[in-house]
Order: structure tokens, then C-alpha cells, then sequence
């Protein structure tokens, strides 16, 4: 009883920490929060907030890197980046000095006539997530918010996400050395803000000037390939010199001149077929571009970020 | 039910019927739909298919004279058993087709006159010549040809050959596809109008040669081609002074098939060639009708090469008239891979050599 008492006042006291965030816009940039679940749209259970809750934060310490929720009924008349980006930079989230971290909007009225979700990423998030990771990240879970199984959809975000990060870690090891690297000599701009995107877009000159630079084998490939046919037709040719006697299969030299006459002609249309191919539409959205598009939220910080209508 | 009509889909080729709703033939297993007239031509077009008539009116009446065949011998190879006719003042040795030695049989008798000769207008002095060019700048003839190979004797033979003319009429039925494509941003569409195409045409063929010996290779005398019978004159037994004739040995009518074919081909690829304005054209169905014809019995010079290289006989032959030098030569294997591995080597090194300076300058730059 005492347990199920003391369950009940923590769960009162993070709700009532979480509560403020529907205001978050007014304030300025808050210490960094303890709680990683702001269910504003109320579509968790008191349970499974407190659960996910707990997952996240476990998540986001482990690796330094705020994995965090939000659900609304109401955008405040923002677009859905702009009230993610918004949330996460008021409410005062973000690790280390770039404020990484992740954070996804849930947002749907209490009608469910208006819905969309959004993921927007600071700091190393831009860095490990580009708009396919992004698009893919949403991909997994689309099921369990179409359904409105939302614990599963964000615990099972949370946890792609974590992976996600871990994966590209272990992939690029030298990347967070190399940004830290970059920051030293390209540090906060004027108005005291990393832009994490001039260094991915660094990042991106120099992989594609070393990739600009690199020896392509192809050309080796190219080069056996031409030589192979240079050297057979050119011995073919040869052999064909040695070859002057041939039967003779026709009798065009003796056609009389001027003899020919067409005497009739007849051209008859007989029926027609129409087939039709589908032509591949490429995707408008963007989807699976190797590059992070990044904007500016309202606080100046840069983000990087995208989402779907459903 | 007298004059109902069947039709067949010339799509898939199952019954049609008439459909009262779209007031057209329509295909009841594939759904084409057809105009009854397009129908109705199409039927006349199937209808009209004829078998080739393709028969030769080949009588023939010049014979020899006495005094004509009073001065000619005929000589017998030992070894092949070719016939070759020529004056009595020639002093052949050596047989044209096999290199052997031959014998003076005796008078010669029997047999057609020819109608024509085309007289020798290059000597033995010309074939030489020509014998030399052809060995030259040939890369995979084997350096040793030219050193060993030894003309034995080089020979002026008059080859017997007959000379096919005929005025020809040639139908053909064709199968004509006209293709379309749009789009409208969705679908990529193609059209495909499908046509029945009908043509008639006539021509005429003059003097196509087909070689009357069975001693002469039928290729290497068709490679000889093409003589000028402009320079035809009526034949006298002077001109085969000096040269020898070979008797034909394949009679006009055994010869025929071989211009048939070579008539027929060229007719039926010559009314083909109206057929313009489609995207595919198939043939389906040519026949070739011939109306006047005849033949004649020409001679025609030709310089005969033999030589015997590492066991194996090669024939050469040049055009007595025109010099068109002719004779397949031999290869050096050796040779053919020594170029192809050096022509592939150097292409693929200056390539990547290439591709290596263009590296360069990347990183100098």
C-alpha cells in the first residue's frame, strides 16, 4: 500500500513537472528536465507514461543523447517543427553543449480530425540522423500510431532510435572527435550558436572531395574491357583480310537499269494495340536523401528534423 | 447458309464475329476490333498468295561447226580427270584446277557452242602482279607464304559459264507495324497500328553468271564478279589462242537453281525495299512468277594461281578483264594472338596510363 502510494505521488509530481511545457514558449531556455514524457494529448496511460518515461531516460543517459516525447492537441498555431523544435529547446532539453537530442511530436485533436507527427533532432542528432534515418525512423512505428497503439509506437521509437545511434557510433567512430575538431576552429557564430549543419555540410565537401580525389577502379574495368575490344576487332579485321572468295546469294549487279515498276500497292489498317506503363513517380518528399536539411527554430538554435500526416 | 463468310483474327488467329454493340468485327478471345472492310482487303490479300513460277525456257541450238573443232584438242588432267579444250599450237603442261600434269587426248568433238567470250584483256604479266599485291599487307598471313609459296604455273582459262536473263514478276504479302508512343505524366502509352501490305512489281534480270564447271570452285568464281558484257563479243575460235577453255560440265538446266535463287532474292528484297513508312515490316508471303527467260553459254577469262603450301593446295584466281584478284589465304595462329594480346595490352595500358595522369593533375592542381 505504501508502495502503491509512493508510485502514485511520483507519477503526481512528474506530471506536475511536465505540466509547464504547454507554456514553454513564453519562457526562456529551461535547465535540462527529469522527465523524457510530456503526454499533453492524453493518449498514454498514467502507467505507460510513467514506463516510457523510464525507458527513455535510461536510454538517453546511457548515451548522453536526449531521447524525448511530446503529444498535443494543439499547436499553438506553429507548424508541427516549429512546436517540436520549440519544446525541446524551451523545455530546456538537449545534452552537452550542442543540446543533442531527438525529440518526437505527437499531435492530434481530441476530434482526431488533425494529425501529424514530427521528429526534430539537435545537435549530434542532425548528425546522426539525415532525413532518410528520419523518414525510416517513422516508417518503423507508422503501424502503432495508425493504430493508435501509442506506447508501442514510442517506446519502439525510443529504441530504434537508441540502436540507431549506438550503430552509427560504432560505424563512424572518429565522427565525434572530428566534429569536435571542427568545432575548435569553427566555434559558436556571432550569435553563440553551433550551426551543426555548416558542419555537415563540411563534412559533406570533404567526402565528396575525397571521394572527387579517389582512384576509381573503374577505370581499370574500362580499361581491359576496351582493350579486349580493340584487340578482337582489330584481329578480326585482320582475319577478314585473309578471307576474299564468297558465294554470291543474290543477283542485285543484273538487275536490267530502270526495270523495276511497282504495278500495285495496297496498304490496309488492320487493328491497333495500345499498351500502357506506369511511369515511376519520384518521390517529392525527399525521402531517402543521404543529406540532413536543417532550419532554425525559434530560440536560434538549428535543428534538423521531418514527419508525415498520419 | 451460302455466303456466309469466316473470318479469322489475324491477331491471335481465333473466329470472329460481328459485335452489334461497337457495330465492328470484334475478336471474342483477344477483344481486337476490326473494320469489316479492312477484313474483306485483308481476305483478298491471303487470296492472292501464288507459288513461285519459276520455269526456265532453256532450248538450246548453237553447235559447233566442223571447221570450227578442226583446229581444238582436248586435254586431260592425269589426275582430276578435268577436261580443258584449247588450240592445237597450246602446249599445256600442267592442269588449272590441280596443278597436275595433263595429256593431249585428241580432237575435240561434241558439246555446245558458247554464244560468247569476253576476251582476255590482262596478261600473265598483270596476274603476277596482282598475285604480289594481294600477299601484301595482310598481317596474319604467315611470314613463310610468301617466302615458299611457289606458282607453279600460272594459266588463262577461259571458264565456261551460263548467263541467265529473265523479265520476272514478284507479289509479296508483308505484315507492317507503325509505332507511337505518348505520355501523359501517369503512363507511358505505345500504340501499335498493325497493317496487311500488299505490293506487285516487275523487273528484269540480265545475264546472271553461274559457273559451268564443276572443276572451278562455285565460290571463287562468284567472288570473280562482276564482268563487263559490254566488252562481250560473239565467240570465234581464235580467241582461245594462247589460253585454255574449259568445256562446261554442268548443263543449263543444273545450273539454274543457282541463279533461281539468286533472282528470286534479289526480287523479293527489291519489293521489300517499297515497303516504307514502318516501324517493323515482316514478310509473309513472297512468290515470284518469271514471264520471258533464256540462257546463255558464255566464256569468261579468268587467271587461275595454284600453289601448294604446307600440304594444302590454295587457289587464286584473278578476273581476266577487270583484274579483281581473288583466294582465301591462310592464317598464322601464332601471329593472330601475338596482335590481339598486343593491340588489347597497349589499348588497356594507355588507358590506365590515362586515367593515372588524369589522377595526377587532380591532386597538382
Amino acid at each position: 500500500m505504501k508502495r502503491l502510494f509512493s508510485v502514485l505521488l511520483l507519477t503526481t509530481f512528474l506530471v506536475a513537472l511536465c505540466a509547464p511545457a504547454g507554456v514553454f514558449a513564453d519562457q526562456a531556455l529551461a535547465d535540462h528536465p527529469d522527465c523524457y514524457v510530456t503526454d499533453m494529448a492524453d493518449i498514454l496511460s498514467d502507467d505507460e507514461e510513467q514506463q516510457l518515461n523510464s525507458e527513455l531516460k535510461a536510454l538517453s543517459d546511457e548515451l548522453n543523447f536526449d531521447i524525448v516525447v511530446v503529444t498535443t492537441h494543439d499547436l499553438e498555431g506553429k507548424t508541427a517543427a516549429e512546436y517540436c523544435d520549440d519544446f525541446f529547446d524551451y523545455t530546456g532539453y538537449g545534452r552537452d553543449d550542442v543540446f543533442s537530442g531527438i525529440c518526437f511530436l505527437r499531435y492530434i485533436t481530441p476530434d482526431g480530425s488533425d494529425y501529424m507527427v514530427w521528429i526534430t533532432t539537435t545537435g549530434l542528432g542532425m548528425i546522426y540522423f539525415n532525413d532518410s534515418d528520419i523518414d525510416d525512423q517513422i516508417d518503423f512505428i507508422a503501424d502503432y500510431i495508425i493504430d493508435g497503439e501509442y506506447y508501442k509506437a514510442f517506446s519502439s521509437f525510443a529504441k530504434n532510435a537508441a540502436n540507431h545511434v549506438k550503430d552509427y557510433n560504432k560505424k563512424n567512430p572518429d565522427e565525434i572527435a572530428q566534429y569536435e575538431d571542427w568545432k575548435k576552429t569553427n566555434g559558436p557564430d556571432q550569435d553563440g550558436f553551433t550551426r551543426t549543419e555548416d558542419y555537415l555540410d563540411w563534412k559533406y565537401e570533404q567526402q565528396a572531395y575525397k571521394e572527387h580525389m579517389r582512384y576509381k577502379p573503374a577505370w581499370i574495368v574500362a580499361a581491359v574491357i576496351i582493350g579486349f575490344i580493340v584487340g578482337g576487332s582489330a584481329t578480326a579485321s585482320m582475319k577478314k583480310q585473309l578471307i576474299s572468295v564468297s558465294a554470291a546469294t543474290n543477283a542485285a549487279g543484273y538487275v536490267k537499269k530502270d526495270s523495276f515498276k511497282l504495278t500495285s500497292r495496297s496498304d490496309t489498317f488492320l487493328y491497333k494495340n495500345v499498351s500502357a506503363v506506369p511511369i515511376p513517380q519520384t518521390s517529392s518528399s525527399g525521402g531517402g536523401s543521404s543529406h540532413t536539411s536543417s532550419h532554425h527554430s525559434s530560440s536560434g538554435r538549428s535543428h534538423g528534423g521531418g514527419g508525415r500526416r498520419i | 447458309m451460302a455466303g456466309l463468310q469466316e473470318y479469322k483474327c489475324p491477331c491471335c488467329g481465333g473466329a470472329i464475329e460481328f459485335n452489334s454493340e461497337v457495330q465492328k468485327m470484334k475478336c471474342p478471345y483477344c477483344d481486337t476490333e476490326f473494320e469489316m472492310s479492312a477484313l474483306e482487303q485483308l481476305d483478298k490479300d491471303l487470296s492472292a498468295d501464288r507459288a513461285d513460277e519459276v520455269e526456265w525456257d532453256l532450248g538450246q541450238t548453237n553447235e559447233w561447226s566442223n571447221s570450227e573443232i578442226e583446229g581444238m584438242r582436248v586435254f586431260v588432267c592425269r589426275s582430276c580427270a578435268g577436261e580443258i579444250i584449247g588450240d592445237e599450237n597450246m602446249a599445256a603442261t600442267t592442269c588449272p584446277y590441280c596443278g597436275n600434269n595433263v595429256v593431249v587426248m585428241g580432237n575435240f568433238a561434241g558439246g555446245l557452242k558458247p554464244d560468247l567470250v569476253i576476251p582476255f584483256k590482262l596478261n600473265k604479266e598483270a596476274a603476277v602482279k596482282k598475285m604480289a599485291d594481294h600477299l601484301t599487307g595482310k598481317k596474319l598471313l604467315p611470314k613463310v607464304f610468301k617466302e615458299q609459296n611457289h606458282i607453279e604455273e600460272i594459266l588463262g582459262v577461259y571458264v565456261p559459264f551460263w548467263l541467265y536473263s529473265a523479265d520476272v514478276e514478284v507479289s509479296g504479302r508483308f505484315k507492317g507495324t507503325k509505332v507511337r508512343t505518348w505520355s501523359d505524366g501517369k503512363f507511358a502509352y505505345t500504340q501499335k497500328d498493325h497493317y496487311s501490305i500488299t505490293r506487285e512489281a516487275t523487273l528484269s534480270f540480265e545475264d546472271v553468271p553461274v559457273d559451268a564447271s564443276t572443276k572451278m570452285a562455285d565460290d571463287l568464281m562468284d567472288s570473280l564478279e562482276p564482268y563487263d558484257y559490254k566488252a562481250a563479243v560473239p565467240f570465234q575460235t581464235a580467241y582461245l589462242a594462247g589460253y585454255m577453255a574449259d568445256k562446261y560440265d554442268v548443263s543449263v538446266e543444273d545450273s539454274k537453281e543457282r541463279s533461281t535463287e539468286r533472282i528470286k532474292s534479289t526480287a523479293a528484297s527489291r519489293l521489300q525495299g517499297t515497303v516504307t513508312g514502318y516501324s517493323t515490316v515482316t514478310n509473309e508471303h513472297t512468290n515470284v512468277r518469271f514471264s520471258s527467260n533464256g540462257a546463255k553459254y558464255a566464256l569468261l577469262p579468268a587467271w587461275i594461281l595454284n600453289t601448294k603450301w604446307n600440304d594444302q593446295n590454295y587457289t587464286f584466281a584473278m578476273n581476266g578483264q577487270t583484274g579483281k584478284f581473288v583466294g582465301n589465304l591462310p592464317m598464322d595462329k601464332s601471329l593472330k594472338t601475338k596482335y590481339f594480346w598486343s593491340y588489347t595490352g597497349v589499348t588497356s595500358g594507355v588507358i590506365v596510363l590515362i586515367s593515372l595522369i588524369l589522377q595526377l593533375l587532380k591532386h597538382i592542381m
